[in-house]
């Protein structure tokens, strides 16, 4: 149970059983966190909402396979890396459309300084998408190693390797240093 | 956490998408709905298929039990439709029933 109401397992049993305000609720709690997660790997804002969207529909059709003491969220993101991973695949003409799209978005985005931004970003697509996806969990957003396991499906020890691999790689092209 | 981890997790911060996001859910239900309805769709297009299949295959059997019922269907349909035929006439015939 959470402050929002029945637990993901209560909410999840209900839309199989047929419930479309149910499944609406588990939708509503999660996808800023699959989004977040398919912004930060996909680079595409868009493409990436379009395949959040995607996600959830296979997780609908798919939700008697998702077993209650798993993560929801580390399951969504599971299914989102595997779109994710087929749909990168058809589209590397599209990379350098991004890259531009990538900086204008760095300029008018509130926060930290644009550069800092634009070479953040930089840095994540040059890393590979594993090690990508497992810097968008465990740093950007609150999962934890065990959690970001489940849902790229690779052992704990890999995560982590990426991880720091990642991080530091992030951190050179800050210009920060580790301490 | 050291003050690079807080740097990346401020520019981490830039991509996050609103906690409640309404219009995204409204958008994915209106998916939802119109991927259920071409399920549905394709669901009965099979029945029908298979219902097709199946009096093809069985077509001789059932033009026997046919050719065998239609003496009797075409005497049960000649008689509603003399009984119907009588009723009309009756109702027409029935001078109270033209009063109002």
């Amino acid at each position: 149970m959470n402050a929002w109401g029945a637990s993901d397992a209560e909410l999840a049993s209900a839309a199989r059983a047929g419930s479309t305000d149910a499944f609406a609720r588990l939708a509503d709690r999660h996808q800023a966190a699959l989004r977040a997660f398919l912004r930060r790997t996909c680079g595409d804002w868009a493409e990436a909402d379009d395949l959040a969207q995607e996600t959830l529909l296979t997780a609908w059709s798919q939700l008697a396979r998702w077993r209650s003491d798993a993560s929801f969220r580390a399951w969504l993101c599971g299914i989102g890396y595997r779109k994710q991973m087929t749909w990168r695949r058809g589209r590397a003409r599209a990379a350098r459309r991004d890259m531009q799209y990538l900086e204008a978005a760095a300029e008018v985005s509130p926060g930290a300084p644009a550069e800092d931004r634009i070479a953040v970003r930089d840095a994540m697509q040059t890393l590979p998408l594993d090690q990508r996806a497992a810097v968008a969990l465990c740093l950007a957003a609150d999962f934890s190693h065990a959690e970001a396991a489940q849902a790229l499906g690779a052992p704990l020890g890999t995560i982590k390797s990426h991880v720091t691999r990642g991080r530091a790689r992030l951190l050179q092209a800050l210009g920060a240093d580790d301490e | 956490m050291t003050e690079a981890d807080r740097r990346l997790q401020a520019i981490f911060a830039a991509d996050a998408p609103p906690a409640r996001d309404p219009a995204f859910v409204f958008a994915l239900l209106h998916r939802l709905e119109r991927r259920r309805l071409h399920w549905e769709i394709a669901a009965q297009a099979a029945l029908a298929l298979v219902a097709g299949a199946l009096l093809w295959g069985f077509w001789p059997e059932v033009s026997q039990v046919l050719i065998a019922a239609t003496p009797t269907v075409a005497a049960c349909a000649a008689a509603l439709a003399a009984a119907a035929g009588l009723l009309f006439l009756g109702r027409m015939l029935d001078p109270l029933s033209h009063k109002g």
